[in-house]
């Protein structure tokens, strides 16, 4: 992956607190960047700060400190609409987010907000439901939709907006392990085509694991931050993915195993030039 | 006491009007063993959390029995539920939804004080329990609200072992929790029912976290039992598991995807990632 050299969210000494009484932040001092065109996921135990965090960088909180920068833009109360077309969340329960009785009155949704001409709003809608195949269902009331799908459509409901920046705050939770790699496979798919970005706030470590880049959110700091192989290095507390846990199984046992962090993929095919 | 469970031709449907409706449970006859960690799986609409709350006396059966050690549910009026549900604790899905008191020592007495135990020997239990679940007990004078997701759980879930079940049914226990949440109450759950030989019966939708926890697994199809036995022979066939619409834990799947590109056969289904590096150091790979 190339990065560009500006980056298309800049985080600055970020703090938040919910209760003002109290010294304790949420979040506190965050610096970071994310660069177009990259996956980011942010990981962390409940209570990380993980979701104050993304409600900061679309705007749906104000920053007790620091700024958060869009495209080089700073968010603030005034343009916090506008830059809203530059970046899309998509929650954990998409019931939550749904308004329309049609899929594609709720995906045209966003776009009716930002005056968007009739014409161009039913391609851009039909686009939408093409990207994540949803588009047969487009006449079919939401709430007729399995998990998968209605996740589904309240992703098309933001790539209709054509936003630079998706952001997932938990997004695959609620759905059962097909649906998560389908959707996984999909928005993977649509970020290489458009050069979307994508923060991804998640549990799954397998999901993190395929990311570009890590950051661990702890008590609301940054403890740890690059690719997946050296954020699973350096912290021990991290339940590492699958072939990872193997590998260090297998060296622990004293057994000649690659010394650097492993991915299924690289598992298999280290397995296999021993076998052959 | 080591408390175990039989169902004999039980049946039940929640129809309550005129309208038919099929049987949520169709003609089940089971026997949970004592002392045994049990994982209920099947789709959604199965019948599984019918099958737990049957187990309560949250819902009579139609037709046959349920015995739960030496007391039994069936179709009669005017049997005495108290006993059963002294011996049988459940907790629901997302059971912190239903807490409610100011305190969580208040949360905690509510269900002893229900079934007669004094004030002080309530308190003394809640002391008890708050330590069971790995809290503190300073805990117990706090609002059960300001704790964390995964806190409040576990302060449900002492609610319900206060009451000193021989029989722990739970709906779900890990699911919306974090990885660390979910493993600390799955691992205390299985430390009850080792070290006390309590009987859990749980439902869940991770196979993870049966093939890690469970001795025995029940497979619910439609109302009916599809298999019933132990953990091993559960995850030995698994073209039956994909036939019940199932999935696989995470490191068999891996297994099996390593032997399908590499032609690489390992002598048994590996269910942790310890069985996993040890049948590669067995075939000699490593």
């Amino acid at each position: 992956m190339k990065e560009s050299p500006l980056p298309i969210i800049e985080v600055k000494n970020l703090s938040y607190r919910y209760d003002l009484r109290k010294n304790t932040d949420i979040l506190s001092s965050v610096t970071f960047s994310v660069f177009k065109g990259e996956w980011l996921a942010i990981v962390g135990n409940n209570g990380s700060g993980k979701s104050t965090l993304a409600r900061l960088l679309a705007g749906l909180l104000t920053p007790l400190e620091g700024k958060v920068f869009i495209d080089g833009i700073e968010l603030t109360e005034k343009n916090k609409w506008q830059i809203r077309k530059k970046i899309g969340i998509v929650f954990q329960n998409p019931d939550n987010q749904f308004i329309g009785t049609t899929v594609e009155d709720d995906v045209a949704f966003g776009l009716e907000n930002f005056n968007i001409p009739y014409n161009e709003m039913k391609q851009r809608v039909q686009e939408a439901l093409q990207m994540v195949d949803m588009l047969k269902y487009r006449k079919t009331d939401p709430a007729n939709l399995s998990g998968g799908q209605k996740q589904r459509v309240a992703i098309a409901g933001v790539l209709a907006v054509k936003p630079e920046v998706i952001l997932l705050d938990e997004a695959f939770i609620m759905l059962d392990p097909k649906s998560r790699d389908d959707m996984l496979k999909t928005l993977k798919t649509l970020k290489e085509k458009y050069r979307l970005t994508i923060i991804s706030i998640t549990h799954d470590m397998n999901e993190a694991a395929s990311s570009d880049r890590m950051i661990v959110l702890k008590n609301g700091k940054i403890t740890a931050t690059g690719t997946p192989g050296e954020v699973f290095s350096q912290d021990p507390e991290l339940e590492p993915p699958l072939a990872e846990k193997v590998r260090r199984i297998l060296h622990n046992k004293g057994r000649n195993v690659p010394d650097h962090f492993i991915t299924e993929k690289e598992l298999i095919s280290w397995l296999q030039t021993l076998n052959s | 006491m080591v408390t175990d469970i039989k169902f004999i031709n039980v049946s039940v449907d929640y129809r309550t009007g005129p309208l038919h409706s099929k049987n949520v449970l169709d003609n089940i006859s089971l026997h949970i063993k004592p002392g045994t960690f049990t994982a209920v799986v099947g789709h959604t609409g199965a019948g599984k959390s019918s099958l737990l709350k049957t187990m309560n006396g949250l819902v009579i059966p139609k037709k046959g029995m349920v015995k739960i050690g030496d007391y039994s549910i069936s179709n009669q009026p005017n049997q005495s539920l108290k006993n059963i549900r002294k011996r049988v604790g459940m907790v629901f899905q997302f059971p912190e939804s239903q807490i409610f008191a100011e305190t969580v020592e208040k949360d905690i007495c509510f269900g002893p004080l229900n079934f007669g135990i004094s004030p002080r020997e309530a308190k003394e239990i809640a002391r008890r329990v708050i330590k069971n679940v790995g809290l503190e007990p300073s805990c117990l004078h706090k609002s059960p609200f300001s704790l964390s997701g995964g806190e409040k759980r576990r302060v449900a879930i002492a609610g319900i072992l206060a009451m000193n079940p021989e029989v722990l049914v739970l709906d779900e226990p890990g699911a919306g929790l974090d990885p660390a949440g979910k493993k600390e109450i799955l691992s205390l759950l299985e430390k009850w029912n080792k070290k006390y030989r309590m009987t859990t019966i749980m439902v869940t939708h991770e196979m993870d976290d049966v093939a890690r926890y469970a001795d025995d697994v029940i497979v619910m199809e439609k109302g009916k039992i599809v298999f019933h036995g132990d953990v091993t022979s559960f995850f030995s066939d698994v073209e039956r598991i994909k036939s019940w619409k199932l999935d696989l834990p995470e490191t068999l799947k891996f297994q099996l995807e390593l032997e399908q590109q590499t032609g690489i056969r390992l002598p048994e289904k590996c269910l942790t990632p310890e069985k996993l590096a040890n049948a590669l150091i067995e075939v000699g790979l490593v």
